[in-house]
């Protein structure tokens, strides 16, 4: 496991560095041009409707991440026990296309790891941090949705640690 | 109106006198929050280059995937400029919307199975060839900065380069304080053994 030194001990890292290769290192600070000029892209991307700025970024509290399988395959059954999941309720402010695609994803993929998320203690004891891992960046994607809900970047980032939780899920149950 | 100043944006940031060099960024700013493309634009010019450095610095390297970072940090400042109030400089501001947009990236790249070398799978590159040369050294060490692990690449740079404190990198990543001080320890171990040190 990834060792962690303690907050309180700042000079466990400063020491390690010898000072030549750390004036090369703060020497990289350069700028760099991209070797295509992207403006083109922005410029095209900026007759977009300007969204309202969301909530300062702040990260969730552990306890709200998405944790074990258990509790998700819970939340999951519960969802799945909803008719009507699909569409919800109409809320005061629509959401952006991409945002009702992203929830739409969600739900869909979190109906497949519900399905698939019944393993065996001890194997699930030996990918549970891999598991966690992928929950964890699913939600921080989530977060900046959120906070960017026009950003096809990011949905399409959902899309793929949502593929890749699934394709391991499916790979621990085939094992 | 601003857009009526701003005749011609230059070429580049780096491109030294630049035709908008004069005008006061905060103007830039607030023309560009009002919706005025040009001012973005001119906004854009000036700081594309350090923007995209720290993206490449982050994501390892140059290619498509950092210039649709670069894009998409753009996009994202335009979006979110009606809400700068300038209480941090304008590049400052920029400057770490960018590392966020990268390092949201990085997150998500890292549950991905291929990029699982994020712990041991990454090979070292060729020992240096660094008989002395400080171009060569540059290089070797640019390139030994772009093969660490993603988080631990992310650590150092934002470190060590960009000279951010671990309270920040913590923040930014989503890590502990704890956490963040044993990548980079880790970071600069791989780092000085790909450079050949001992």
């Amino acid at each position: 496991m990834k060792r962690e030194i303690p907050d309180n001990d700042p000079n466990a890292i400063d020491d390690a560095l010898p000072h030549a290769l750390r004036w090369q290192l703060r020497a990289l600070r350069r700028d760099e041009l991209p070797r295509t000029d992207p403006w083109a892209g922005i410029a095209a991307r900026l007759a977009e409707p300007r969204v309202a700025p969301r909530a300062t970024p702040t990260s969730r509290p552990a306890a709200l991440r998405w944790g074990v399988p258990v509790a998700l395959a819970a939340t999951l059954a519960l969802a799945l026990g909803v008719a009507g999941w699909w569409q919800a309720a109409p809320s005061p402010v629509a959401p952006s296309l991409v945002q009702q695609e992203a929830d739409g994803l969600t739900r869909q993929y979190q109906a497949a790891f519900a399905e698939v998320d019944t393993v065996p203690a001890a194997t699930a004891l030996a990918v549970q941090p891999a598991f966690d891992e992928l929950d964890r960046s699913a939600q921080l994607i989530l977060d900046a949705l959120a906070r960017d809900p026009d950003s096809r970047l990011l949905l399409e980032q959902l899309r793929r640690t949502y593929s890749h939780r699934l394709a391991l899920a499916q790979r621990v149950a085939l094992s | 109106m601003l857009t009526a100043v701003i005749e011609r944006p230059p070429e580049t940031s780096q491109a030294g006198a630049s035709p908008v060099a004069d005008i006061d960024e905060s103007a830039l700013v607030a023309a560009a929050a009002r919706g005025e493309v040009a001012a973005f634009e001119a906004l854009y010019r000036r700081h594309v280059g350090r923007v995209h450095g720290v993206i490449v610095r982050l994501v390892g390297g140059h290619g498509a995937r950092a210039e649709d970072l670069t894009q998409e940090a753009f996009v994202r400042a335009w979006q979110a400029l009606p809400a700068f109030r300038f209480e941090a400089a304008f590049s400052t501001w920029l400057h770490r919307l960018a590392v966020n947009t990268a390092l949201m990236e990085l997150r998500s790249r890292r549950s991905r199975p291929q990029d699982d070398g994020d712990d041991e799978a990454l090979e070292t590159i060729g020992s240096a060839d660094s008989a002395g040369h400080a171009t060569a050294l540059s290089l070797d060490l640019e390139r030994a900065v772009a093969t660490l692990p993603p988080r631990a690449r992310a650590v150092l740079v934002l470190y060590d380069i960009e000279g951010w404190k671990h309270e920040e990198i913590a923040t930014e990543l989503g890590m502990a304080i704890g956490s963040s001080k044993a990548q980079l320890h880790r970071a600069r171990g791989l780092l000085r053994a790909r450079l050949g040190e001992h």
